[in-house]
């Protein structure tokens, strides 16, 4: 008896406009998946070929398997420059955090013009990276730059900036905390989304300012400064045009980048396996950090309504 | 209604067939340049485009511009593997090898032979020398006389007493003199930044003279060693830095006058080929007195480099014996004529040596004569077999600028930082050249 009672499945009938509208659909992405496909897709997988060969661009690539990756083993300037990236990119995340983070907290104040010193702080994210590359330059020159102007003005003496092997990267990290408005704006936009209520609650029990801000603002904006974070690794292991047109790897490769590695040797030396291999290698650097600052984060990002 | 649909689609299949048959019979109607853009060569462009097209009327010359200022074997590579590079191309002696390697440029030395109107043994050997890979063909036609001469600040001198440097003088009179110019001046005597960070400083043209002139080189007669760890190329090596390192008067790498060192009054001294005069003559009012001289002697003579730009006919050329016409215009005696009446460079043209309209040009420089005159003791950059690059790009180039780098500005010692790169070049060598 049960078994006669089974029911069909209703067929659904698909209208004519129902197709009509998915095929527009698709034909209104078409054009973002092939740049995908072409344009981004196409390059990976052509890359990892060639990260297997030797190619110098004025000839045909040749298989060579995995040595071009045990090179990398040994090459010197591999790890100088990995050591350099590193560097800047633990000064520079740190660095960004504490500064977007104070601004944000400036920027969240109830104050009169909230708006123009918001544009104001965004400005550096529209200036294209050459051009303020060009402007920093300018403003770190040794001899009239307006920042040894400022520092003479106090009675200190000049300082060689882009010169000198132990300034050129921390001036680097200084000009990428000014261009890194956008981890401002999200710390503001995750200030904002912190309830009242809870910083109401804490003062109602008496916690004063000082703990208000590290024992409720900070967890609550843990998540913001996990994705802050990641960005800010990504974008340290990135970083490329500054050196490039403000010190080409100089002086005495204090700058010199692994990015900047890669280029020069692509695009001077147009070891275009090599350099494929080197930029797969920095894929998988990039993944295996995103990957422990992930692991990391049950230990130090809380996300609200959670219980430990 | 189909078979008329299928007639239309016929008759317009014809057509295109058609005009496809006829364009490929006739000679292009366009004929593609690419050449770099700036008051240091335009008017060669505009002259090489006139003369052409006195000869072609009908044929339009798209002029299609380089930037010049980036490595240009990267934008001419990419067009050669794509078959579309243009007729005729600008090179210059660094790209001889790699653009004949990488079958941008053709042997144009079978058009020149088979040219009536076209006299390659008028040309000064030695610059004929560059446009040649292992000795043969003719890969470049070259522009201009260019040997790195030395210009210099006759008032800083004066003011400083020292000696006017004169044909015989040694390079250890000008660095004498050079001191007094820095402490009774303060200003600096080498320039040492032309575009970049160090840039003139580690132009081959510059400091390879001093490895020669000591007796070393850069690398071994049959391109298998490297040899910047020679004792003879340490000295030189080490003699060329001190004017940084121990007697100050080259220009610090980091220091910045606000414009070229030179033109500002603030070096005495700038090492550069015929065609910076005009620069140096722009300046309007002349804010010093300023000559040339051939260049000083280093213990075992004088020495300078020398190289030039030029054009090419390229491997994807429409029709070669038309980029022919176009290219040879640039050694005829009128544009080698031209180019130097307007302080461009000086002619490549033995016949044109004494041409009083050339000798009598009026100064400054007032020695011109020493562009000349220096042409005897022109080097030209050493080649480099394999795929390590030049003295100009790729490994060999940053090798050497990083060991220039470490000792000007990092403090290291010439042995260690030139030991360094050899040892990095060689290995280079080793590997591309087993290949």
């Amino acid at each position: 008896m049960a078994a006669g009672l089974t029911m069909a499945r209703p067929e659904k009938k698909r209208s004519a406009t129902f197709w009509q509208d998915t095929l527009r659909g698709y034909l209104f992405i078409l054009p973002v998946v092939l740049g995908l496909l072409i344009w981004t897709f196409g390059p990976m997988i052509a890359s990892a070929y060639f990260s297997l060969t030797d190619y110098r661009i004025i000839s045909d690539p040749e298989f060579v398997g995995f040595q071009n990756y045990v090179d990398l083993f040994q090459d010197k300037a591999f790890f100088q420059s990995l050591s350099v990236t590193i560097r800047f990119g633990l000064m520079f995340v740190i660095l960004s955090q504490i500064v977007g983070l104070a601004i944000a907290v400036l920027l969240t104040q109830k104050v009169r013009g909230l708006t123009v010193f918001r544009t104001f702080f965004y400005l550096p994210i529209i200036v294209p990276a050459a051009a303020s590359a060009v402007l920093w330059k300018y403003l770190y020159n040794k001899d009239y730059g307006p920042i040894n102007g400022v520092l003479n003005g106090f009675g200190l003496s000049s300082v060689n900036w882009l010169g000198s092997p132990e300034s050129a990267l921390f001036a680097l990290v200084l000009m990428a905390v000014w261009s890194g408005a956008v981890t401002t704006i999200i710390y503001v936009a995750g200030l904002q989304h912190i309830p009242e209520e809870l910083l109401d609650s804490a003062k109602i029990d008496g916690a004063n300012a000082f703990q208000r801000f590290f024992f409720v603002t900070i967890p609550m904006l843990s998540p913001t400064i996990f994705f802050n974070v990641v960005t800010g690794v990504i974008g340290a292991f990135q970083f490329f045009v500054p050196a490039f047109i403000m010190t080409e790897g100089g002086p005495v490769k204090a700058t010199y980048f692994y990015n900047y590695n890669l280029y020069e040797k692509a695009f001077k030396w147009l070891e275009m396996g090599y350099a494929s291999a080197m930029a797969w290698a920095l894929f998988s650097i990039i993944i295996v950090l995103t990957l422990m600052i992930f692991r990391s984060s049950p230990l130090w990002v809380y996300y609200e309504g959670e219980t430990r | 209604m189909l078979s008329r649909r299928l007639l239309i689609g016929l008759m317009l299949a014809l057509l295109i067939t058609a005009t496809g048959v006829t364009t490929a019979q006739d000679e292009p109607s366009v004929f593609r340049f690419a050449t770099c853009q700036g008051a240091w060569i335009d008017n060669v462009n505009a002259m090489l485009v006139e003369q052409f097209q006195e000869l072609h009327p009908d044929i339009e010359v798209q002029i299609e511009p380089l930037n010049c200022a980036t490595d240009l074997s990267v934008p001419l590579v990419a067009q050669a593997a794509a078959g579309t590079l243009p007729d005729v191309t600008f090179t210059a002696d660094l790209f001889v090898v790699p653009f004949a390697q990488a079958g941008i440029s053709v042997d144009m030395r079978p058009f020149a032979e088979a040219d009536p109107d076209f006299d390659l043994s008028d040309v000064y050997e030695n610059m004929l020398a560059l446009s040649e890979v292992d000795g043969e063909g003719l890969y470049m036609i070259p522009s201009s006389f260019d040997v790195v001469t030395m210009y210099y600040n006759k008032s800083l001198f004066e003011e400083a007493g020292a000696p006017l440097p004169t044909a015989d003088s040694t390079w250890d009179e000008i660095i004498e003199s050079c001191k007094m110019i820095r402490e009774v001046t303060e200003k600096y005597c080498i320039l040492a930044n032309s575009g970049g960070t160090g840039d003139q400083a580690r132009w081959w043209a510059q400091y390879v003279p001093w490895i020669v002139g000591y007796g070393g080189q850069i690398i071994s007669d049959d391109g298998t060693t490297a040899m910047l760890s020679s004792p003879e190329t340490l000295a030189g090596l080490k003699a060329y830095t001190d004017m940084w390192t121990v007697d100050d008067i080259g220009q610090p790498f980091d220091f910045d006058p606000g414009g070229n060192c030179f033109l500002v009054g603030q070096c005495a001294i700038w090492l550069h080929i015929p065609s910076i005069m005009q620069a140096v003559r722009g300046l309007d009012p002349q804010p010093f007195e300023w000559d040339v001289e051939v260049i000083p002697s280093l213990p075992e003579g004088k020495f300078t480099g020398m190289g030039t730009y030029g054009f090419t006919i390229t491997a994807n050329a429409q029709d070669p014996q038309l980029a022919w016409d176009f290219i040879k215009g640039l050694l005829s005696p009128e544009t080698q004529t031209a180019i130097t009446l307007q302080y461009a460079g000086m002619p490549l043209l033995r016949s044109l040596r004494e041409n009083p309209d050339i000798v009598g040009l009026e100064g400054p420089p007032d020695n011109i004569e020493a562009f000349i005159e220096n042409g005897a003791n022109g080097i030209t950059p050493p080649y480099f077999p394999g795929e390590c690059g030049s003295l100009y790009a790729g490994q060999i180039n940053s090798e050497i600028n990083a060991a220039f780098d470490a000792v000007i500005v990092g403090g290291v010692s010439v042995e260690e930082a030139f030991t360094e790169a050899n040892d990095n070049i060689q290995a280079c060598l080793d590997r591309t050249t087993s290949e």
